[in-house]
């Protein structure tokens, strides 16, 4: 089990962010991200960008693959984080990876039409 | 959420309220302290009783014992005098510096006096002892311990003058006695007379406090609730301008969607309906003389900003097609998001984007698509199946450019197949178990009704959705278009 770092959970959502390596963090996002999720969200990313930035990570890996659903309030705030890294300088930039589930039909053009907010640092998976 | 509205709401209560809580808290206070003082002076009242019981009894056995020279009824005058000499005992270190509340309160217990009285005569002696009725007071019982040390001095004697026989001193004390029991009597009066007036005093003090403490209350509680209403009215007026201008902005949303369309080789029909707030829907169908653009989408989030935002995809289109109909797909659509981009994230300083497909149509049953949203559907009439098309793209609103994003696909209608356009609430309608109603079921339904009318299939799809919802929560708009050559103007 890698350390966690950081969790929070709502009725039927739950995220937590754990450090695969010092330099390496996991955000995992589980069961369905509704409207009322949207108020967790900018917790959620800012502490995993300060952990981040503390770290010095070089990535930070985004495993949608058991999130059923995200509402289009909650892609908000993740173009909002998305795009405060695409602006920052080199040292303190890291890389995205999104993990999808290939099983899951909205996590293809969703995670898509988001990575395209930071497409020099964000990656898609999909399995 | 409800509970930090609720929160938030006590908190500006109680903001409002506490000078009237303070009020009633302190008038409360002052009936308590009322109260104890009272219970205290009557104490003190019981207490002198007790202290000239003693006092007389003690005469009594005196006199007594001169005449029949008994011991037991000379113990008779020790344990009389026990009480008044109790309660000396707790004035004397009462009126000290460094009072003993410990001897305070067994003094007062010698004294007969009941064991709940007892911290509250401390209580009045410590706090009251030097304001003039309760000094008064003192002072005369100070004096009336006098006699009883007298009395205590007279009684040694005639003890020791009785086993003297001494029959001329005993008669001498027997007048000393008397003497000092015509000493203590006004003493006693005066005493219980001090704190009758003094009990009388008070309670027109802390009637008259009361009264005013009350009298202020009332204009501030008269105060404080206009307030409350003003603050109650205010709100409701801000609240219902509010709704009027959502109403207003949701009937504008309305007024700016498509209500009959007349494309040629088409059969139309859309609907949407809106959540109570205004959303962020969008679809419109323009005509062009080679044939007509689609677009359909739907603004991140809802609200005020979110209506506006559509308003501004919808007249930004408009305003494109009108001055090139003929222009690509994908450089509208860049047109589009270079213009909403300016405005939300620049302008308002909002983030609101833009999920939009849109798709321009040609008289050949030939569309030709660019955009981001939901999978588009197509009814094959030949296999009576549906097909799902990805519109790979971006989201418009939120970045400068999104041309390296931006590409064109084709698809080609034939006579008699569906295209079904409609937005995320279609999809993510919940039911009471809170499943979604997804696009799986929305394909069978069409599937099973693929050779309606558009309209029929329509109100069949948003009949549907609205069995399947609990409760609504988006936006929910359909747009079912049928290529029909030979049809239209």
């Amino acid at each position: 089990m890698n350390p966690v770092i950081f969790s929070t959970q709502a009725p039927d959502f739950n995220a937590s962010l754990t450090a695969r390596e010092p330099s390496d963090l996991v955000l995992t996002l589980i069961g369905s991200a509704e409207n009322d999720v949207r108020e967790l969200l900018p917790t959620v990313l800012s502490t995993t960008d300060d952990a981040a930035r503390s770290r010095q990570a070089t990535r930070v890996e985004v495993d949608f693959r058991q999130l059923e659903f995200m509402s289009s309030s909650c892609f908000k705030e993740f173009v909002a984080w998305l795009s405060k890294i695409k602006t920052r300088a080199d040292p303190e930039q890291y890389r995205v990876i999104l993990h999808s589930s290939k099983d899951i039909r909205w996590q293809r053009a969703s995670l898509f039409a988001l990575s395209c907010f930071a497409a020099n640092v964000v990656e898609i998976q999909t399995e | 959420m409800t509970p930090s509205i609720l929160k938030v709401n006590l908190r500006g209560l109680l903001a409002t309220l506490w000078p009237l809580l303070a009020a009633v808290a302190a008038l409360l206070l002052m009936a308590t302290l009322s109260m104890e003082i009272m219970s205290s002076v009557r104490s003190y009242v019981t207490g002198e009783s007790l202290w000239s019981k003693g006092q007389k009894d003690a005469i009594f056995y005196l006199l007594e014992y001169a005449r029949n020279h008994d011991e037991a009824t000379f113990a008779a005058v020790s344990k009389s005098l026990a009480l008044p000499m109790g309660d000396r005992l707790a004035r004397e270190t009462l009126s000290s510096q460094a009072p003993d509340l410990r001897v305070a309160r067994d003094g007062f217990l010698q004294g007969g006096n009941h064991p709940d009285d007892v911290p509250g005569m401390i209580r009045l002696f410590l706090f009251f002892g030097r304001v003039s009725f309760m000094a008064e007071a003192i002072d005369t019982w100070r004096e009336g311990d006098q006699s009883v040390i007298q009395l205590q001095a007279v009684a040694d004697e005639l003890h020791a003058r009785v086993r003297a026989g001494d029959q001329a001193a005993i008669a001498a004390l027997v007048e000393r006695v008397d003497t000092i029991d015509a000493q203590v009597t006004p003493l006693e009066e005066h005493f219980s007379a001090t704190l009758g007036q003094a009990a009388r005093a008070t309670q027109r003090l802390l009637m008259l406090l009361m009264f005013a403490a009350s009298m202020l209350l009332v204009p501030l509680g008269v105060v404080l609730v206009a307030r409350l209403v003003v603050a109650r009215d205010l709100a409701t007026l801000e609240k219902v301008s509010l709704e009027q201008e959502m109403q207003i902005a949701a009937r504008i949303q309305q007024l700016v969607l498509p209500e009959t369309f007349d494309i040629p080789q088409l059969d139309i029909a859309a609907a949407m309906t809106p959540v109570a707030s205004v959303g962020g829907d969008y679809y419109d169908v323009l005509k062009t003389p080679d044939g007509a653009w689609f677009g359909v989408g739907d603004v991140a989030g809802h609200g005020l900003t979110s209506g506006l935002v559509m308003l501004m995809a919808q007249s930004t289109l408009a305003g494109i097609v009108a001055a090139q109909p003929r222009i690509a797909p994908r450089e509208a659509l860049q047109a589009m998001n270079a213009v909403l981009y300016d405005n939300i994230r620049k302008r308002m300083k909002k983030d609101e984007h833009v999920t939009l497909v849109l798709l321009r149509y040609f008289h050949d049953g030939r569309f030709v698509f660019t955009g981001a949203h939901e999978d588009l559907i197509i009814w094959r009439a030949q296999s009576r199946k549906c097909e799902l098309i990805a519109t790979p793209g971006t989201w418009l609103g939120g970045m400068a450019d999104v041309a390296p994003f931006t590409t064109e696909t084709e698809l080609q209608l034939m006579p008699g197949d569906l295209l079904v356009l409609y937005t995320d609430g279609v999809l993510e309608a919940r039911n009471r178990q809170k499943q979604q109603y997804g696009v799986e079921r929305l394909c069978a339904l069409i599937e099973a009704g693929g050779e309606l009318s558009p309209s029929a299939l329509r109100d069949r799809i948003m009949a549907s959705v609205k069995e399947w919802t609990l409760e609504q929560r988006d936006d929910v708009s359909t747009l079912v278009v049928r290529y029909r050559p030979g049809s239209g103007s």
